[in-house]
C-alpha cells in the first residue's frame, strides 16, 4: 500500500476539518479526490504532504509515518504558486534538484522546451497558465511514490488542461500513485482509475471508476452531482 | 483531445467499440502490431488501466493476441466484423425504436432512412 489512512482527524481551533477519514491506496492508481469547496480536500493533501499535523488517527506512506522520510517519497503540487518569482525557470529547476535527489532535471528541461518556454525567462514574466505548467512539470519530474496534485487544472485554459492530463498519463507508472484533487470532474474523469468523494471532512463514497460506471450506468461527474445536490 | 467519450457507458467499452470498428474496417492488417497501452492511453487521453482492460477483453475474444514481451497483434478480423455487425444491429434497434416513439410507421421510417442515405452520399460499396 502506498497510502494508509485511518480515522484521521484534523481540527482548526473549534472547526473540525477532517472527522475520521479512512483511505487505503495501492500502487499504480490515479485517484480523483473530489468534493465541494470546504470539504477537506486540501487539508487531507496538506497532511499527506507533511505540511499540517494530525489531531487524531494515523496516516502512513509506504509504511512510514508522515515526516522527513515521507517528504522524500511524496511529490506535492500546492494549490497556490510555490515558484520563486525572481528566479529563471532554469534556476528554479536546479533549485528543486538541490532539495530532491529524485528530481530528473533533464526530463524537466525537456518538458519546458517542448512547451516553448525559454528556460532563461524569469518566473515573474510568465503568464499564470505558464506558471502553472512549470509547477506541474516540477511536481511530475520527480520519481516519487505518491504524487499529490491539488487543483492542477483549475486555473488553466482547456488546451492547457489537455497538456496537464497528457503529462499525468505520460508519467503513469505501475509503481506509484497519483492523487488529483479537483471539482472539474468531467475533465479528469477519463484518466482516473479510482475516485473518492469527500464531504464535511468525511469520505462519503469511493471506488473504481469503470466498475462504478457499469453499476450506476452513469459517469462519476453525474454521480457527483447526485450525491452533492444542493 | 480528439476523442470524446459519452457518459453512460464505461470508457473501456467505448474503447473496445472504437478498436473493433477500426479492425473490422480494415485499418489494421492481420498479425500487425497494435500501439502500446501507453500510446493508446495518450491517444485517447484515458487511464492506462482502462486501456489495459479494453485490450485484455479484445484478447479474450480472440480479436487481438499477445506475445510475451513483444506487444499485441491483430488476431481474428472476422470476429471483429461480427462484433461490429452486432454493434450496428444494436444501434439500428435504438434508431427504429426512437422513430416508433415519434409515431413513424415502417414505410415512413424506410423512406426517411433512404433520403438521409442519399443526402449523406453513402454508396452501396
Amino acid at each position: 500500500m502506498v497510502l494508509q489512512v485511518s480515522n484521521l482527524v484534523k481540527k482548526y481551533g473549534n472547526t473540525v476539518a477532517l472527522r475520521g477519514v479512512n483511505l487505503n491506496l495501492p500502487e499504480g492508481r490515479i485517484v480523483g479526490l473530489l468534493g465541494p469547496n470546504g470539504s477537506g480536500k486540501t487539508t487531507l493533501i496538506k497532511i499527506l504532504a507533511g505540511i499540517l499535523t494530525i489531531d487524531g488517527g494515523m496516516a502512513t506512506i509506504c509504511d512510514n509515518e508522515i515526516g522527513v522520510k515521507t517528504k522524500a517519497l511524496v511529490s506535492y503540487l500546492p494549490d497556490k504558486s510555490f515558484l520563486c518569482e525572481w528566479m529563471s525557470v532554469e534556476k528554479m529547476l536546479n533549485y528543486t534538484k538541490d532539495f530532491f535527489p529524485d528530481f530528473r532535471l533533464e526530463r524537466a528541461m525537456e518538458m519546458v522546451k517542448m512547451l516553448g518556454i525559454n528556460p532563461k525567462s524569469r518566473i515573474k514574466t510568465l503568464s499564470k497558465g505558464t506558471k502553472e505548467k512549470v509547477s506541474l512539470i516540477i511536481a511530475m519530474s520527480r520519481d516519487a511514490k505518491l504524487y499529490l496534485l491539488d487543483e492542477p487544472i483549475a486555473g488553466v485554459d482547456p488546451a492547457a488542461r489537455d497538456y496537464v492530463i497528457r503529462t499525468i498519463i505520460n508519467n503513469y507508472s505501475p509503481n506509484s500513485t497519483v492523487i488529483i484533487s479537483t471539482h472539474l470532474i468531467s475533465d479528469v474523469e477519463p484518466i482516473l482509475s479510482d475516485f473518492v468523494f469527500i464531504n464535511n471532512g468525511q469520505i462519503v463514497l469511493a471506488g473504481n471508476v469503470d466498475d462504478t460506471r457499469i453499476r450506476e450506468q452513469k459517469s462519476i461527474d453525474h454521480l457527483f452531482r447526485e450525491v452533492f445536490r444542493c | 483531445m480528439s476523442y470524446s467519450f459519452t457518459n453512460a457507458q464505461p470508457i473501456f467499452e467505448q474503447i473496445i467499440e472504437y478498436l473493433v470498428v477500426e479492425i473490422a474496417n480494415g485499418k489494421h492488417e492481420k498479425d500487425g502490431r497494435v500501439p502500446s497501452v501507453r500510446d493508446y492511453a495518450l491517444l485517447f487521453g484515458v487511464n492506462p488501466n482502462t486501456v489495459q482492460r479494453a485490450l485484455t477483453e479484445l484478447e479474450r475474444e480472440g480479436i487481438l493476441y499477445s506475445k510475451r514481451g513483444d506487444g499485441r497483434f491483430i488476431g481474428d478480423i472476422n470476429k471483429a466484423i461480427l462484433t461490429c455487425e452486432k454493434i450496428a444491429n444494436h444501434k439500428a434497434k435504438i434508431y427504429v425504436q426512437e422513430m416508433k416513439k415519434l409515431g413513424f410507421t415502417a414505410d415512413k421510417i424506410v423512406n426517411l432512412t433512404k433520403e438521409v442515405i442519399e443526402e449523406n452520399g453513402i454508396t452501396s460499396k
